[in-house]
């Protein structure tokens, strides 16, 4: 390790190369506040050059690293290991290329998922995935995470817009997948590393698909007397052919933190409400939006909004966009799933929950795209209370249980990380596993990125607080 | 003889029991089996067929490997659902289980995207014989590696297809063709561009470059048809001649894209993916004062909203490819057999994909990717 560092330290200069335990501090958690680990170094990289030098480091002296883009999983995929070293990547926050003939951008992983967007909207293009966390997270934790957001369903998620990558494996080898285009031939090298949550190495280099901006967006909120009834009216939604944007749902208790903390305005009373948003052309959207209403009026709301324009829009996101911090707020600490379920068991799964929460007396708050069937159920619990954490760690467990029992996944876009390496077996059998680990293994012989992340078995590190993140508690971000 | 399992399970006996072999489907890109080496025994996915799954509600149908895109299409349609990538070949007969193997999308991949987009689940054979999961069976989800996606366009080489879950969507309720005529291929890729680039919503968009025709298609509300066609029109030059084709004529040229008979019957078929405006850098001559100096690169159409070239295996056109550096997959060869899989710049050999091959096919029981 010594001589490592000593060669570590001829890469970087001593200001971009953190070894002060007080420096380190900053690094030690990601968005899963509930664990802590001190690595060994932080190394800041600029360029590309530095962070290909720093891998083949690592591979030469088996050091693990761990790639950090903004550290906002939610999953403890970003969690430095204590024998390793951090490879922080927000300096490697170029554009390289903005090409708008051919409706693509070519940037560095360091970039944030919202400044995509933002170089591309004069152009009327746009970055398509948006996770709540999009103004803070580097599109090269979206690529790890293969993150989503509100529409996913219409949209896909981040692997759908990544046409192509430079990464340096964690061997040390720099490799190009693919390209330019939205067509590719032979197996789909891109659509493997996508998704692979920095068990595979470093990315570098990440094409993006630009995709135009809806013209027109048409968003309705309906308040209604209960959860079901919000179910029902989405499953009425999809079975009538439309295919909305994005399609939501928050419980009574989201709507109520919501309203204290943003004073965002929804039906007083609701039990639940949903939103619904179409985007299209907007002869397209006039065509839907009759549709909807009619929809809409037979689900029995006892109330109905239609945002009559951006201003009004942005306020029915806005409940939407803060639920998850606000219901955080209701209570000193919390833990956030993002299991999935068929949508046709939205409200057989809610039932459910809510009965798993009385019984194990913890509030659960739940805010979901409704659309694709992800849930966010929020538990609730104050650390400072014996057992409180083990209760709701416990309850977090049957609820991931009942997404695999009901057919769906443990995980929606948060991804498995650290927090639920050992549900991976109860979703995947021995063999499905095996591969996995044969493909981490082809491009990882040693494991020395990311360790210990994704598969079950490792040792579990050390246990800190739960709670919000440092930016959410700065009101900076919000999460879904 | 040829092996012809009935069930997953049945597939990974027959795998297991062979040394060497190949999934094949219906023979529809008859080049992709050819160029594996006799030794490597051929097992039909003819009786893996059926839909096992169904849930329009969900927005996912699970089929066997061996199914035909056209019944999965008819079943998908009596609910008003449909593959929004217009997988090619569906008449001819091609099984989803080689769609997915040869990384096939028709024109409709223009608008909501590839076959990549869609396929979120499979079951498949690996090279030690056992039946393996990737993906899953809902619309969203994030856990573990995307097998899914890595398996399309394997060829059959790093597994054999079993099962596989798709994601569909609800089928437009009406659609309309357009023909701008007299368009250079050079305009026609900067039109393809503009277009691409706004929010008019194209369902697809095709150029035929010796026809000098950009085709192109709305699809939606039978209601917003009318009014959408006339902001395309208005997009359009004057110097272009745009018309509205009749429905039966529309769907007839579609349907020749997605099956090809613009060739010639049994004429080689190759499939170049090229970046949205790269039919730019290769047709730089067609169409301008140049154009005698263009080589004859033979039959071609530009597809899926300009990101791939159909085209044949000419040599001229084989030339150009090796010095703008895009490789194509030869589909179909002269006869069956083109000799290889690839066509234009040779493909990169990268270690990590030595050892990926290696990792899901440790005793090379499936033909080599090269
Ligand atoms: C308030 C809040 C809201 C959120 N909302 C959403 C949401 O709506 N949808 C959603 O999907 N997620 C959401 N998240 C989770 C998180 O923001 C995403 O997972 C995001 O993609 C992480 O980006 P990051 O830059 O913070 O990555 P980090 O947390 O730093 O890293 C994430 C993973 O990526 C790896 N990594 C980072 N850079 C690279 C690289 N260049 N190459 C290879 N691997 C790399 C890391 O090793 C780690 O495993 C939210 C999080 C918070 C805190």
């Amino acid at each position: 390790m010594a001589s490592f560092l000593k060669q570590l330290e001829a890469l970087f200069p001593a200001d971009r190369l953190l070894v002060d335990p007080v420096h380190l501090a900053a690094y030690e958690s990601d968005g899963l506040t509930a664990y802590r680990a001190t690595p060994r170094a932080v190394a800041i990289p600029e360029t590309a050059e530095e962070v290909v030098d720093a891998v083949r480091l690592c591979a030469e002296h088996g050091v693990p690293f761990v790639a950090r883009g903004s550290g906002t999983s939610l999953s403890g995929g970003s969690l430095p290991v204590e024998e390793g070293i951090v490879i922080a990547l927000n300096r490697l926050n170029r554009i390289l290329k903005l090409d708008f003939d051919s409706h693509v951008a070519i940037v560095e992983p360091g970039v944030l998922n919202l400044q995509v967007t933002q170089a591309a909207l004069p152009h009327g293009l746009h970055f398509a995935p948006d996770p709540s966390s999009q103004q803070i997270c580097t599109i090269g934790g979206n690529v790890a995470f293969n993150s989503g957001g509100a529409h996913c369903l219409r949209h896909g998620m981040t692997s759908n817009h990544v046409l192509g990558l430079r990464a340096v494996l964690a061997t040390g080898e720099v490799v190009q997948f693919d390209g330019a285009s939205r067509e590719r031939i032979g197996p789909d090298f891109t659509g493997l590393f996508v998704g692979c949550e920095g068990l595979f190495g470093i990315a570098l280099e990440i094409t993006l698909r630009l995709t135009p901006r809806a013209e027109c967006f048409h968003t309705v909120l309906a308040g209604y007397e209960s959860l079901e009834a919000a179910g029902d009216a989405v499953a009425s939604v999809v079975a009538s052919g439309l295919l909305p944007g994005a399609m939501e749902i928050m419980d009574r208790l989201a709507i109520q933190a919501a309203e204290a903390s943003v004073k965002c305005g929804y039906p007083e009373n609701a039990e639940a409400v949903m939103i619904v948003e179409l985007e299209g052309p907007r002869e397209e959207v006039a065509a839907d939006r009759e549709k909807l209403a009619a929809l809409v009026e037979a689900s029995r709301p006892a109330e109905v909004r239609v945002a009559r324009d951006d201003a009004e829009r942005a306020a029915i996101w806005k409940g939407r966009k803060s639920a998850f911090s606000a219901v955080g707020r209701l209570s000193p600490d919390f833990i956030v799933q993002d299991g999935v379920v068929p949508r046709k068991r939205l409200g057989e799964a809610l039932r459910r929950i809510g009965a798993m929460s009385r019984e194990a007396g913890l509030r659960v708050a739940n805010v979901f795209h409704a659309g694709d069937g992800n849930l966010h159920p929020l538990i609730l619990y104050d650390g400072r209370e014996p057992g409180a954490l083990d209760r709701a760690e416990a309850l977090a467990g049957r609820i991931l249980r009942l997404c695999i029992e009901m057919g769906g996944s443990i995980t929606g876009e948060h991804g498995i990380g650290v927090e639920k390496r050992d549900y991976l077996p109860e979703q995947f059998g021995p063999d499905d596993i095996d591969v996995m680990r044969r493909i981490r293994l082809a491009f990882d012989p040693d494991e020395i990125a990311n360790r210990g992340k994704m598969f079950p078995g490792a040792e579990a590190p050390a246990l800190s607080q739960h709670g919000l993140h440092p930016l959410e508690k700065a009101g900076v971000i919000s999460r879904e | 003889m040829t092996l012809e399992p009935d069930s997953p399970d049945a597939l990974a006996d027959c795998i297991r029991a062979a040394p060497h072999c190949l999934a094949v489907g219906a023979g529809t890109k008859p080049n992709l089996a050819a160029t594996a080496p006799e030794k490597f025994r051929r097992v039909s996915t003819r009786r893996l067929t059926g839909i096992v799954d169904y849930e329009p509600s969900e927005f996912t149908v699970t089929v066997r490997a061996g199914t035909p895109v056209a019944e999965i299409e008819s079943v998908l349609a009596a609910e008003g659902q449909y593959l929004p990538f217009d997988p090619p070949l569906a008449r001819a007969g091609a099984t989803i289980g080689g769609t997915v193997a040869a990384g096939l999308s028709g024109s409709g991949a223009c608008r909501f995207g590839p076959i990549r987009d869609f396929l979120i689940g499979v079951r498949f054979v690996d090279g030690e014989g056992r039946l393996v999961t990737g993906g899953g069976k809902v619309v969203k989800n994030a856990a573990g590696f995307d097998l899914p996606k890595f398996l399309i366009g394997s060829l059959g080489r790093l597994g054999a297809l079993a099962e596989l879950t798709f994601k569909v969507f609800p089928k437009p309720e009406a659609s309309v063709t357009f023909a701008i005529q007299r368009m250079a291929p050079f305009n026609a890729a900067r039109l393809l561009n503009r277009i691409g680039r706004s929010s008019l919503d194209l369902d697809a968009m095709a150029c035929d470059p010796e026809g000098e025709i950009l085709w192109g298609r709305l699809a939606g509300n039978e209601s917003a048809l009318e009014k959408r066609l006339e902001r395309v029109r208005s997009e359009i030059q004057r110097e272009y001649e745009f018309t509205v084709t009749t429905p039966e004529a529309g769907a007839r040229f579609w349907e020749s894209l997605r099956e090809f008979t613009w060739l010639p019957p049994k004429s080689p078929l190759v499939k170049i993916p090229i970046p949205i405006g790269g039919g730019a850098e290769i047709e730089p001559l067609k169409g301008t004062r140049f154009d005698h100096l263009w080589p004859h690169p033979g039959p071609r159409f530009y597809d899926l909203g300009g990101n791939v070239i159909w085209a044949t295996t000419a040599s001229e056109l084989e030339k150009f490819l090796q010095i703008r550096n895009f490789t194509g997959l030869i589909l179909r060869g002269h006869g069956e057999s083109a000799h290889s899989l690839w066509f234009g710049a040779p493909r990169p050999e990268t270690a990590i994909a030595r050892a990926l091959k290696h990792a899901l096919d440790p005793h090379d029981r499936f033909p080599p990717l090269t």
